[in-house]
């Protein structure tokens, strides 16, 4: 019995001392700072997923989640070096690239355009023809924000004239507000995630036209990094990418655990309407027909097509450089 | 438990201190071998903890201290005799070491538990008492337990502990090591054991083996084949829907296609594409279309919409209207169709807020451009209402759709909080985008059979699923049946073996204690027979073994004491052998003792004669016995005899029941003769005679009274054997003496006829016979006479026989050899004294001559009565000496006259020559002037050279003696011409004449003859003493009464007569010696 309790014994410290030798050093964690585009919010829940599930933690990168906001330039961020990854709207990539800001996006959280001209039913208001004579609420009075020159890409695309309509700028962004006060007809730019949703939670029914619906697609949460850094750190953008993606897999697997992890990154938030976005964005996520955070040329070519109309972009620019979907399907 | 001081093994207090001691020890080594590891253990999650910077792990190095607190207070426990304090110690701190982790860790639950358990029972299987075992089975127990509440409460934050591979390893490699010990001890508690244990592990074993064989491999094949079949079933239902999915597929193409298949419909959907919308042309199209895409929606209910899209993906035409003027540039299904016919994945659709399927067609115009797309979109209804049709998939089967991104497209039929699916059976089924069969949970957590097939149309697999437990229903009935049997077997087979194993070892265990006790001592015990089988007959052989032994051993006294008195009585018989050398005495009591102490009926014993042809009946008991030996009873040897046969065959002849007895001579004399035995009388392989005995039982000899018999047989053959030789001893030497006496009697007897009549007497003495008579031959040779008779004869002297009557003395007279004849019928004695003979009833007879010079002057003729002693050629021997002594008396007799004659002669011729007497010439003489001198004595013949001269010349020798006119004469005296002496005289010169001259040399001459007669009578005379001085020996030798002191008699005697250095006297067996002369012999 003595010897074989020293022969157990010796084994195990001989396997012990082996494993422990043999175990890897894990290299220091590769510090990703990524700048979002708009505060704390379930949009985001494949990063809070990432984060709270150690995906980032699994692919070695200590990941810092800076909120966004209206005075919030990502596309700065990433430029200036704030943030190594920061997620914007399609059109801003364009133009930074325009600029010679060199960022390309490199996956999107939405694949469909949240976009929406939120009506209330009793205005009639069916399509964008019928908004013609109404004041209509944007975003900024000088209609020069990113959803703004969607809106009026999609004028013009219909062969609207802006000068038919009145508009405002809105103030209220809770929910149908500024249509029950009276104050707009309809209002653009909002997120059918977001305000439709939250007036569909307060028990008011309310029309929506989508931009997508007339050809006016452009990537509203794209991921994007600069070019540099793509070609230094490919495999931390990599590696990014696809704990991201891991992320919302499983945020869409579990709605209602992703809208607590956003609370996790803001308190203050209501779980019940981030539950309820998340359930709502989950199409917009996976659209069925493409993978998850896959981009589509054809949407790239729409959003350059509206900037071009606005006058925003002066030439085409070589879209495959704009974007990429190397890092959401890597080659086999 | 404060109670461990006292050793709970039963009946073994002896070696209770020793076990106790060794116990400690074991337990103090438990401790003390695993703390070195432990410390490494800390130091290695410590390290582990750092360095993946996960502070959870740092709670097994906590754990492992804690328990290494425990350890050591379980060896200070057992260094204090505390033995059960330690072993709960040492227990908890294995419930510490590893129930501590599993607060803080996830994933390695069952590990821990598990290695935890082992190691526990291995601690118990090492320390523990056996009656402490329950509670720590308790213990155990309790720990599992425990492991699992804290896996199911999780009080703290935990930490999935296999994503530290390294620490999943170790816990796994030490829980695996563990086992492994635990089987080790396993093995090595059964591999010692009683012969019951063995048995019945091997028949379980036996019975285990092939049950849990046959069992799992028919279960694994069922399974298998189970699987197989429902897996194949799955796959077809599912194949089934696949099929039926296609087919509608297909007809959504058809429909599209049967829009641009006629000429002018595909015009008009040119018209539309290529015309103003204010146009005529199209407006007129554009009513035609509607209709037509109603009527198709309507008559096919394949789509739930129709439209047509420019080529810049506009909605020209729609069915539903509010959908005209959108746009679909960017969406995939557009610019797919305007490439060629497309079937769209399902994809959202934001404004109807659902998945939906688009299929589409390119419209071509006549230069083969795609100018637009017939674009129809079908909603999941109809997919949901194939896969929903459950019909084959029992009471939990389903199908349902997943898209390639884990969505759930069609309704399942149990509730699931989500819209995502990542089972096994979607994710296998995306991965390899193929078709297969698993078994997994499914998302209710259910184990399922999963077929999956993978539909590249749609980019969508459709799952097949039901629950294991139906699906694997008839497999798990026919697996709990089968389990069941097996179990049903193995109770069965292991009452048979424990039933076998009682009924072989049982009956084996009572022998073998039965066999104990007897062996102790305890010969009562009685092994139980209850069998019929080879134990059973070992039972009862073992029984009768035990029986003999008692019979054995209960006889044994009696047979000793039978034994002894048998062997007592053989002693007395062998002293009463050794004390007697008188043969017929020594037999006599040797018979009756026999009788008397054995308790036989009869006894004799019988003799060979000289011959060896016959056995004499020498001594016998009783009246039969006394019958027997008056008509001196014989035997043939070899004859229809016990005896003889026993004699012929030299071995013991045995006849237990006298009427059986192949050989055997009945006796009348003996008629409650039953059984018999006869001995044979052996001394080397010399055969003496025969013992006979007889009993009035039957079967009253057996083969160990054989033994004793022949063991007396033996001490009688010896004891006989030296009697005779004592007799024959004690024959020569009387013999010796009468021959002594004879000679001196005889050169005393100055009377021949007086030598004669003694030379009769001591003769006849000499051989004991019946009449001895000696006669002499005449001067003419022609008649002998009787000169003498003794014993029977005495009457008969100086009868004068003619020579040709007198019988075979006249052929002694004529050959001058002895003859020694035994009865008138051998064939010697001459037929005309044979009648004579025997008229005298002569039996034995011998004549020996009286020889002087060759020439027989006579014989002594000594005989027997017939029925008396045979002679033997001794008897010859003793004669011729007698005669050669008889012969020299009578020679010397002779002599002496012939010398008186002689010196008459002499006197005479002095008396005539010088007128004197010699008488008065030797009167006158002085003595000293007539001297006798010898060869032998120191002459001086200086002092009368005549004498020396006489000697020397051997003749006269004259020498003048001065003045006195004499002379010194010496006369040689010669015997056979030899000079031996000398006669010297003084004789006056004229006396001194030729005549006195010749009387002197004839007196020297007589002289001569005289002293030759004198030294032979010396030398006689001598020769007789020595004989007296042996028979005066034998005398002693006689006197003693055991063989030893004849032995040492005869040593010392011979001794003291030759004065040799050493005397060594030989018997028939052996060797008696006396070593170094000092008189003394010793017996072997």
């Amino acid at each position: 019995m003595k010897a074989v309790l020293k022969c157990c014994l010796l084994t195990v410290l001989v396997m012990a001392g082996v494993l422990a030798g043999c175990a890897p050093a894990r290299p220091a964690l590769d510090a990703v700072t990524v700048q979002l585009s708009w505060f704390h919010t379930v949009e985001f829940a494949g990063f809070y997923a990432a984060v709270e599930k150690g995906y980032y933690r699994d692919e070695n990168l200590a990941v810092t989640l800076l909120p966004g906001g209206p005075t919030v330039d990502p596309v700065q961020a990433v430029a200036d070096g704030t943030a190594q990854l920061g997620v914007t709207a399609g059109d801003t990539v364009l133009r930074a690239r325009a600029a010679n800001t060199l960022v390309t996006a490199i996956m999107t959280l939405y694949r469909r355009s949240p976009l929406v001209i939120m009506s209330l039913p009793d205005s009639g208001i069916q399509r964008p023809q019928d908004l013609v004579g109404k004041t209509v609420g944007v975003i900024s009075d000088k209609l020069d924000s990113t959803w703004d020159i969607q809106f009026l890409a999609l004028l013009k695309q219909l062969g609207l004239d802006a000068q038919s309509m009145k508009f405002v700028a809105i103030q209220d962004y809770n929910g149908a507000n500024e249509l029950t006060s009276g104050r707009v007809q309809a209002a653009s730019g909002f997120f059918s995630i977001n305000e439709p949703l939250q007036a569909k939670l307060a028990g008011v029914d309310t029309n929506l036209i989508f931009y997508g619906d007339y050809g006016i697609e452009v990537y509203a949460n794209a991921l994007i990094a600069r070019d540099d850094m793509l070609a230094s750190q490919p495999d931390v953008a990599q590696r990014f990418v696809r704990a991201t993606l891991k992320g919302y897999q499983y945020a869409l697997q579990h709605p209602d655990e992703a809208a607590e992890f956003a609370l996790k990154f803001d308190p203050s938030l209501d779980v019940k309407l981030q539950t309820a976005t998340m359930l709502a964005q989950l199409p917009l996520i996976d659209s069925g027909d493409g993978a998850i955070g896959s981009m589509e040329l054809a949407v790239w070519q729409s959003t350059q097509d509206t900037l071009l109309k606005q006058g925003l972009l002066t030439e085409p620019l070589n879209l495959e450089a704009a974007f990429t979907n190397r890092f959401v399907i890597p080659a086999q | 438990m404060a109670d461990s001081n006292q050793p709970t093994h039963q009946s073994q207090s002896a070696t209770a201190q020793s076990t106790d001691a060794e116990y400690r020890g074991t337990i103090r080594q438990l401790i003390l071998a695993p703390l070195a590891g432990v410390v490494v253990g800390i130091g290695f999650y410590l390290f582990v903890a750092i360095q993946q910077g996960v502070w959870q792990v740092a709670m097994g190095a906590v754990g492992l201290a804690i328990a290494a607190v425990l350890a050591l207070l379980a060896y200070r426990s057992a260094s204090r005799k505390n033995e059960t304090w330690a072993v709960w110690l040492l227990l908890s701190g294995v419930a510490v070491a590893y129930g501590l982790p599993e607060l803080f860790w996830s994933g390695v639950t069952a590990y821990l538990a598990v290695g935890g358990s082992l190691l526990m029972l291995l601690i118990m299987i090492v320390a523990a008492h056996r009656s402490r075992f329950g509670q720590g089975i308790g213990a155990v127990v309790v720990f599992a337990i425990s492991i699992g509440l804290i896996n199911v409460w999780q009080p703290f934050q935990r930490y999935d502990i296999q994503q530290v591979s390294i620490v999943f390893v170790f816990v796994g490699a030490v829980t695996v090591m563990l086992t492994l010990a635990i089987m080790f001890q396993l093995l090595r508690a059964f591999r010692i054991g009683t012969i019951r244990t063995r048995l019945l592990m091997a028949f379980i074993g036996l019975v285990l083996l092939p049950v849990a064989a046959t069992g799992g491999l028919s279960s694994t094949i069922g399974a298998a084949s189970t699987r197989t079949r429902v897996g194949e079933a799955l796959s077809a239902i599912g194949s089934l829907k696949v099929a039926e999915i296609k087919g509608w597929l297909d007809s959504l193409q058809l429909d599209l296609q049967v829009e641009l298949a006629r000429d002018r419909e595909l015009q008009r959907l040119i018209t539309l594409l290529t015309s103003a919308a204010d146009s005529a042309d199209f407006q007129a199209a554009y009513e035609a279309q509607r209709v037509r895409f109603q009527d198709t929606l309507s008559l096919r209910q394949n789509f739930e919409e129709l439209m047509l899209l420019d080529a810049n993906g506009r909605i020209i035409l729609s069915t539903d209207a509010a959908q005209e003027g959108k746009n679909r540039a960017t969406e995939n299904f557009f610019r797919a169709a305007l490439a060629g016919p497309h079937l769209n994945p399902p994809t959202y659709a934001q404004s109807l807020d659902r998945f939906v399927i688009y299929a589409g067609v390119p419209v071509l115009n006549e230069f083969g451009v795609s100018i637009g797309v017939v674009v129809g979109r079908a909603s999941l209804a109809r997919l949901n209402a194939i896969v929903g049709e459950r019909a084959g998939l029992g009471q939990t089967g389903e199908t349902y759709i997943v898209s390639a991104n884990f969505a759930i497209l069609t309704a399942l039929r149990y509730s699931y909080d989500s819209r995502y699916m990542r089972t096994d059976g979607p994710a296998n089924a995306i991965a390899t985008e193929g078709t297969g069969v698993l078994l997994y949970d499914d998302y209710r957590g259910v184990p399922v059979v999963g077929a999956y097939q993978w539909l590249p149309e749609l980019r969508v697999a459709l799952i097949t699923e039901q629950d294991t437990a139906e699906a694997f229903q008839t497999s798990t009935a026919t697996l709990t049946a089968t389990g069941a049997a097996t179990v049903l077997i193995l109770v069965l087979a292991i009452a048979a073996a424990l039933f076998l194993t009682r009924s072989i070892a049982n009956p084996i265990a009572r022998l073998a204690s039965t066999a104990e006790q007897i062996a102790a001592g305890d010969l009562a015990v009685v092994a139980k027979v209850d069998r019929d089988d080879e134990l059973g007959a070992l039972a009862q052989s073992f029984n009768s073994m035990t029986e003999q032994l008692r019979s054995l051993i209960g006889s044994l006294e009696d047979r000793v004491a039978a034994r002894t008195e048998e062997l007592r009585a053989s002693a007395d018989v062998g002293r009463a052998a050794a004390s007697n050398l008188e043969a017929d005495e020594l037999l006599r009591q040797i018979v009756n003792l026999i009788v008397d102490r054995f308790s036989l009926y009869y006894a004799a014993v019988f003799t060979l004669d000289e011959t060896g042809q016959q056995a004499v009946l020498r001594e016998a008991t009783g009246e039969a016995g006394r019958v027997l030996k008056q008509r001196q009873h014989r035997l043939d040897v070899g004859g229809q005899s016990m005896v003889g046969q026993a004699i012929a065959r030299r071995k013991a002849n045995i006849a237990l029941d006298v009427g059986q007895a192949a050989v055997r001579f009945a006796n009348p004399l003996l008629p409650d003769t039953r059984s018999e035995i006869a001995l044979p009388l052996m001394v080397g392989d010399h055969v003496l005679g025969a013992l006979d005995v007889q009993s009035t039982r039957s079967a009253a000899f057996d083969e160990a009274s054989a033994a004793v018999l022949q063991s007396m047989a033996d001490q009688i053959a010896v004891a006989l054997s030296n009697a005779q030789q004592f007799e024959q001893t004690r024959l020569a030497l009387q013999r010796a003496e009468v021959l002594s006496q004879s000679i001196v009697a005889l050169v005393a007897t100055a009377n021949i006829q007086e030598i004669v009549q003694r030379l009769a007497g001591f003769a006849n003495r000499l051989v004991a016979a019946h009449r001895t008579a000696v006669y002499l031959v005449d001067h003419e040779l022609r008649q002998v006479t009787v000169r003498a008779g003794a014993g029977d004869l005495a009457e008969d002297s100086d009868v004068t026989y003619d020579m040709l009557l007198a019988g075979i003395s006249g052929l002694v007279f004529q050959n001058g050899a002895p003859v020694l004849s035994l009865s008138a019928d051998d064939g010697i004695e001459p037929a005309e004294t044979r009648e004579r003979r025997v008229r005298n009833n002569t039996g034995a007879l011998i004549v020996v001559p009286l020889t002087v010079q060759g020439r027989v002057i006579g014989t002594i003729t000594v005989s027997n009565l017939y029925t008396q002693r045979l002679f033997t050629s001794g008897d010859v021997d003793l004669l011729m000496t007698l005669a050669a002594q008889s012969i020299n008396a009578i020679e010397k007799q002779r002599l002496f006259e012939q010398a008186q004659q002689a010196l008459a002669d002499l006197d005479k011729a002095n008396r005539r020559l010088t007128g004197e007497a010699w008488s008065d010439f030797t009167r006158r003489t002085p003595a000293q002037n007539i001297r006798w001198t010898s060869t032998t004595q120191q002459m001086q013949p200086t002092d009368l050279p005549e004498v020396a001269a006489a000697l020397n010349d051997g003749s006269i020798a004259t020498r003048p003696l001065d003045g006195r006119g004499q002379l010194g004469v010496a006369v040689p005296i010669k015997l056979r011409d030899v000079p031996i002496g000398a006669v010297h005289l003084i004789v006056p010169q004229q006396a001194w004449t030729d005549d006195l001259q010749s009387a002197l040399q004839s007196i020297a001459s007589h002289v001569a003859q005289a002293a030759e007669n004198a030294r032979l009578l010396e030398q006689t005379e001598q020769t007789a003493q020595r004989e007296k001085a042996i028979s005066g020996a034998a005398d002693k030798i006689h006197r003693a009464s055991s063989l030893d002191k004849v032995l040492q008699t005869a040593i010392a005697e011979i001794n003291r007569m030759t004065g040799l250095a050493g005397v060594s006297v030989q018997l028939g067996f052996g060797q008696t010696e006396a070593p170094e002369g000092n008189g003394h012999g010793t017996t072997r």
